[in-house]
Parts: structure tokens; C-alpha cells; sequence
């Protein structure tokens, strides 16, 4: 198995994985958008609401705020901790809001007693407050995961489609219909006025440049062991850091399987 | 209030909704989006179709 990286920018990862088969590639989708742990507002207790918004609105709304942690791995998840999910410092991270009116509340007023867990973004608008109005909540963030319920999604999109590789054959007569019609900018003309592929990379194996050739001259054929992947994190985590322990989940739950087979035999 | 994450993708949009209110008085708002990194449909449309009627509708609270 070879990876390679394409792309990285904060919080979005494009990388070539070749010599794995479509189940893997997907088992890495997947685990990237639904399985990976990570931090979430759940549960919270309203002292004071007089602004525009129900509370159920507001819940909502703190509960998809993103947070970041410089000490995810410290905590478990509650059904694992050995409070035995009745909560305790392992599994919960308490955290305070309390803003007068008037003016916004943002993110940022959400003050944790964990230092190390901040909100993603200091600059989500959660409610406007006007004259006299009031907003004091305290709560507790968890630890789950994705399948759990959306707020714990670390990964927006994310996708792979197989890499292809073009073929121009000798039937091509230079008529640049090909060129014109993808939308990816995948295929130029040499000189020679042939059409020949620059962008493979790019191509999403839409097969338009096959239908508009009428010489038909053009081949798109999916490499199938070879895998465009891209990953984007909901702010948590960098996305470098979202495959990394999506492959670590994978690689956790593997090993449980086979503890369970060893039981089996 | 603008939604917190997209509806489709679950990406974080209203961190950016301020600036893009600000800035769409004098821009045109798809090199807005782009500029502020909102680059997929899903996303895009939750802040081209918002409307915002907190401030209205407060008055009658
Ligand atoms: S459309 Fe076909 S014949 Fe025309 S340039 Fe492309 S490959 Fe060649
Ligand atoms: S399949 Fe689509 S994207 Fe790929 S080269 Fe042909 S027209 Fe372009
Ligand atoms: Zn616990
Ligand atoms: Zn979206």
C-alpha cells in the first residue's frame, strides 16, 4: 500500500492511496466521517433564558459548536470510564455561559474549566441578546463519536473516487472536442493538435470527452487499486490529524475482531 | 439566527456569516464565498439564501 499526499491545508487532506482495494478506501471514508471520537457540548442545564430563541434552539445551537482539545486522548468515552458513565473528570469537560444583554453571544463566551478545551471557532453567533435580556447555562461536553449523533461528525466531507488513466489512440484527428467539453481541464492539445491528458488527477471519469468524440479515440478506465482520497474536518482536529486516527480506529477495531474470532476457535 | 453548520455537509458556516454580511454590501457574493472559503454548493447555499428575521421579530418579545 503507497500513499501520497496531494494536498494539505489545515483543515482539508487530498492524498493518492494506491495498492488497497475499494473496501479499505471506503472503511476510511467511512471511519473519517463517522467514527472518529471526538468532543461535544451534550447536556446541558438552562438557569436563565429570556432571549428570542427557545432553549431547545439554544441547545441545539451550543451542541454543534466544534471543540478542540489539546488532550482528546486523556479523556474516554462513557461507556468506557471507570465511573461507569455516571460521569466523572475522565469522560466530561464542565463548562460555563453566562452573557447580559445587550450583544451577540458567540462561541468564544463558552468558558470550560479544562483549559486545554476551547471552542474551534471563537466567532459562531449563537443567540443575539437585546436590553435586559439574559443567558446562564452550565453543561457538560463528551466524548463520543459521529453515529452517535451529528454534533460528533470530525469529518464534513469526505470521498474518494477511483484515479483513472486516459488513453488517446491513434483514431484521434485533432478536432479538440474533447478539450472543450471537460469540465475538469483534464486534457489539452499538443502541438501536434492531438488531445492528450495533463490533469489525471482531476478528471472525475465523467466519460463526456468519450461521448463528444466521434472518432472515438478516447479510453477512460478506472485504475482500480488506485484511490483519489479527500478528507475535510469539521474544525476539531487538522485533517492530517482526522485520517490519522480514523486508520488508528480502524486498526482498534481490527484487533478486537480478532480477539473475537480467538475466542470463537 | 444563521445555522450554525451546514444543513448537507455538517461543515461550519456561521463563523463566517458576519464578515460575509459585512462584505456583501460591496461585493458580489459568490467571490465572497470564495474568498472566505465556502466553496461547496451545499455550503454556499446556506449563506446565499439566509434570511435573517431575529432582528424583526424580537421587537415583539
Ligand atoms: S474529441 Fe476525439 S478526435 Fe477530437 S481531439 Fe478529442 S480525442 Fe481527438
Ligand atoms: S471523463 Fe470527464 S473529467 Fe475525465 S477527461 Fe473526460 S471529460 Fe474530462
Ligand atoms: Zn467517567
Ligand atoms: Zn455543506
Amino acid at each position: 500500500m503507497k500513499v501520497e499526499l496531494l494536498e494539505l491545508e489545515g483543515d482539508r487532506i487530498r492524498f493518492l492511496l494506491s495498492g488497497a482495494t475499494m473496501a479499505f478506501a471506503n472503511g476510511i471514508r467511512r471511519v473519517c466521517m463517522a467514527e472518529v471520537p471526538c468532543l461535544a457540548i451534550d447536556e446541558i442545564a438552562l438557569y436563565d433564558n429570556t432571549s428570542v430563541l427557545f432553549d431547545e434552539q439554544i441547545a441545539l445551537r451550543i451542541g454543534l459548536v466544534p471543540l478542540k482539545a489539546e488532550n482528546l486522548d486523556t479523556f474516554a468515552r462513557p461507556e468506557d470510564c471507570e465511573c461507569g458513565g455516571q460521569g466523572c473528570p475522565g469522560c466530561r469537560v464542565d463548562f460555563i455561559l453566562s452573557v447580559e444583554g445587550p450583544g451577540m453571544v458567540y462561541s468564544r463566551d463558552i468558558h470550560f474549566t479544562d483549559p486545554g478545551v476551547t471552542a474551534a471557532f471563537d466567532n459562531i453567533p449563537l443567540v443575539v441578546l437585546g436590553e435586559g435580556e439574559k443567558l446562564v447555562i452550565e453543561g457538560f461536553a463528551t466524548k463520543r463519536i459521529g453515529s452517535d449523533h451529528a454534533k460528533w461528525n470530525s469529518g464534513t466531507l469526505c470521498g474518494y473516487k477511483s484515479l483513472p488513466s486516459i488513453e488517446i489512440s491513434g483514431a484521434c484527428n485533432g478536432c479538440g472536442k474533447c478539450v472543450k467539453e471537460c469540465p475538469r481541464q483534464a486534457l489539452i492539445q499538443d502541438e501536434g493538435g492531438r488531445a492528450k491528458a495533463t490533469n489525471t488527477l482531476n478528471c472525475s471519469l465523467c466519460k463526456l470527452c468519450i461521448e463528444v468524440c466521434e472518432a472515438g479515440a478516447v479510453k477512460i478506465i478506472p485504475i482500480l487499486d488506485s484511490f483519489v482520497m479527500t478528507a475535510e474536518s469539521s474544525g476539531e482536529m487538522p485533517a492530517k490529524e482526522l485520517v490519522a486516527s480514523a486508520s488508528q480506529e480502524i486498526r482498534k477495531r481490527a484487533v478486537e475482531f480478532e480477539a473475537k474470532l480467538a475466542e470463537l476457535s | 439566527m444563521i445555522p450554525v453548520r451546514c444543513f448537507s455537509c455538517g461543515k461550519v458556516i456561521a463563523n463566517v456569516w458576519e464578515e460575509y454580511r459585512e462584505r456583501i454590501k460591496t461585493e458580489p457574493p459568490g467571490k465572497v464565498l470564495d474568498d472566505l472559503g465556502v466553496d461547496k454548493c451545499c455550503c454556499r447555499r446556506m449563506l446565499l439564501s439566509h434570511v435573517e428575521i431575529v432582528d424583526i421579530l424580537r421587537r415583539y418579545q
